[in-house]
């Protein structure tokens, strides 16, 4: 594989809580290559969106800060980057996109307006052609009659073409990597798997990196290349999907996969996780998922188990994982 | 099995905006459009669609909650629309709902023990010495310790509310319970939970479900038949392994298609159904669903397509069973 795009290198997110810290996002590691589409899965709270939000340096409150290694993208460390050179490589390297679109697109301007302001402010386009490059992403990103288009409101659009609407704002700028978190969870079925295919045909003919943010293992199995699983915090197991999808080594990763309401293809009791994830102000010394693991030994409840390599392009942090021959 | 719920031919409208000055001229929107279903006792029909095909509005309707235009809702044999102030009181006591939302379907401001003992007082299900042991039983059914009865929702997880709608469902001893989402805000290893305690519930107190879901994957866990909801009607009704490997209504084989499964070997289709679904205020003639339908005739534009019934089976297509 080509060498990483992008290399996140013990990220951290803390909140500052009265007099003590909580460490929301612990120590991410993970590299994405040219062209690679990563799943970043896991549980409400388990901090992956607070994790992308961080490698932007957006993070949503002053009570949060930052702490790292290194976060490079195309030569720079963007943790070292002071808030211009850190504005110019949002957009123009990194693009984001969210959950719902009504409410990260400007209600009162047009949606060829917002496409066009991003292509001005990073390009240095004039108007016209600002103009003419957002037809052209709008065509890119399927909405039908681009040139009339251009000139709606987001109000005007349903909520399928807002989600184009905004993946074509993030688009504008032309970014290396795209985030995408839960692009398709406030969307209905059949337009979930439009908006899917339009994130593949993009990797595909712009050679566009993404990290897409997913509690949905469904989703991120039909589209990833890779999946990273975060629980409480921190990141349980990362490798290619295949690996990761038919033989899970974490338990964690296995009782994902066998709570999917998909996999059992009859009616019948549901596999499930006892017990829910912890209170991330009151973790366990351990391993965050030993008080739910089926699998647990003292050790597991002594030692917080660290990523380690397993096999190339798989790591795993875990004492006592799933034989590789399948689920145990 | 005997017919708990027996809709027929209901019509739901709602004002519209866009009446003109003085409203001369009022617009309706059709949410609900001639839908027909039944239920069994006992049974569980899951209820699918994309949203805003009227689905909570059939279920709302079905209860008495939202008023109808037209049509029947057979409960128990007597029909709620035409029903007096009795029937709609015996209709309260046998059927109960449960929220898509569980933290704002449950008064903040009250205990838990409070919430599930106004249900108990309201209904008069046990006597007032009674009801602190009756309502620690009900924590005990939907797997909640008792001393959460002291507790507020604001102190409970997603989960354990969720619970807590199910046992203030469950006091009034129902017989036909809606759930409207209610797993939907959950997470998936709760979901799982929550879904096999209502399995677990059904079977041991026989109670109907009227399970309303935008989840396929769910809906075959938990229920006996489904019915697809597309723009206000029912297009098509089966039982759920049938429906589900056999499709008839290309609608229902798209849908069935944009199941987001785990097995890596599937791919995300090559094609999705295209389009978004329309809107009811402007509904297009024929059968709803023709402008994204592939397979769509000229008279499918034309005419309403006629329900047919074929071995416990229902479906509302000109041209089914054709691959989508």
């Amino acid at each position: 594989m080509s060498p990483a795009l992008l290399q996140v290198r013990e990220l951290s997110v803390i909140a500052r809580a009265g007099q003590r810290d909580i460490t929301l996002v612990d120590r991410l590691s993970f590299d994405l290559g040219q062209g690679e589409i990563l799943g970043l899965v896991g549980e409400s709270g388990s901090g992956k969106t607070l994790a992308c939000r961080g490698l932007m340096r957006l993070l949503p409150s002053p009570n949060l800060r930052l702490e790292g290694q290194a976060v490079r993208l195309a030569g720079n460390d963007l943790l070292r980057l002071d808030k211009a050179g850190m504005r110019r490589m949002r957009g123009r390297e990194l693009g984001m996109i969210f959950q719902n679109p009504s409410s990260h697109l400007d209600p009162l301007m047009r949606i060829g307006a917002q496409i066009a302001e991003g292509i001005r402010l990073h390009q240095g386009a004039s108007r016209r052609e600002a103009r003419a490059e957002a037809i052209e992403v709008l065509r890119q990103v399927g909405i039908p009659d681009p040139k009339t288009r251009v000139d709606s409101y987001p109000h005007e659009f349903s909520g399928g073409m807002r989600q184009r609407a905004m993946i074509a704002v993030a688009l504008g700028c032309n970014p290396k990597v795209l985030i995408a978190d839960e692009p398709t969870t406030a969307l209905d079925v059949t337009v979930q798997a439009q908006i899917l295919r339009l994130l593949l045909e993009l990797r595909d003919r712009r050679g566009l990196s993404m990290i897409l943010i997913s509690h949905d293992l469904g989703v991120v199995a039909q589209t990833c290349d890779s999946i990273a699983v975060m629980y409480a915090g921190r990141l349980c197991e990362h490798g290619a999907k295949q690996a990761l999808l038919s033989q899970p080594r974490h338990p964690y990763s296995a009782g994902l996969l066998a709570c999917h309401p998909a996999t059992r293809r009859h009616a019948g009791l549901m596999n499930t996780i006892a017990g829910q994830p912890p209170l991330l102000d009151a973790l366990p010394a351990g391993c965050r998922f030993e008080p739910r693991c089926p699998q647990a030994t003292p050790d597991c409840r002594a030692q917080l188990p660290e990523l380690r390599v397993i096999a190339p392009g798989h790591r795993l942090a875990c004492h006592t994982p799933l034989l590789a021959g399948g689920l145990s | 099995m005997t017919t708990l719920l027996q809709v027929n031919d209901l019509h739901v409208q709602f004002p519209a905006p866009g009446g003109g000055l003085l409203n001369l001229r009022p617009r309706k929107v059709n949410a609900v459009n001639g839908a027909s279903l039944s239920l069994a006792a006992g049974q569980a029909l899951g209820l699918v669609g994309e949203s805003g095909c009227g689905k909570s509005t059939l279920a709302r309707a079905i209860l008495q909650l939202t008023p109808a235009s037209s049509g029947q809702v057979l409960f128990d044999g007597s029909d709620m629309r035409q029903g007096n102030r009795l029937d709609i009181e015996r209709l309260r006591r046998e059927t109960a709902m449960i929220f898509q939302d569980p933290y704002s379907a449950l008064n903040p401001r009250q205990r838990i023990g409070q919430i599930l003992a106004e249900v108990l007082q309201v209904q008069r299900k046990v006597p007032a010495a009674q009801i602190p042991a009756r309502v620690a039983e009900l924590l005990g059914l939907v797997g909640l310790r008792a001393e959460l009865a002291e507790r507020k929702p604001g102190s409970l997880s997603g989960g354990q509310c969720q619970r807590v709608g199910i046992a203030r469902a469950l006091a009034v001893e129902p017989r036909l319970i809606v759930a409207d989402e209610c797993v939907a805000a959950l997470d998936v290893s709760i979901q799982g939970q929550i879904i096999n305690l209502l399995l677990e519930l059904r079977q041991r107190m026989g109670l109907a479900l009227l399970f309303i879901t935008h989840d396929l994957g769910v809906v075959r866990h938990l229920c006996d038949r489904v019915a697809v909801m597309y723009l206000g009607r029912i297009v098509e009704e089966g039982p759920v392994a049938e429906v589900f490997d056999d499709p008839r209504h290309p609608y229902t084989a798209a849908l069935v298609q944009s199941i987001a499964d785990i097995d890596p070997a599937r791919r995300l289709p090559q094609h999705p159904l295209a389009g978004e679904p329309p809107s009811p205020l402007q509904p297009p003639s024929g059968c709803a669903f023709h402008p994204r339908c592939r397979h769509a005739l000229p008279e499918c534009g034309a005419d309403i397509p006629p329900s047919h019934a074929e071995g416990g089976r229902y479906h509302a297509c000109v041209h089914p069973r054709l691959p989508c």
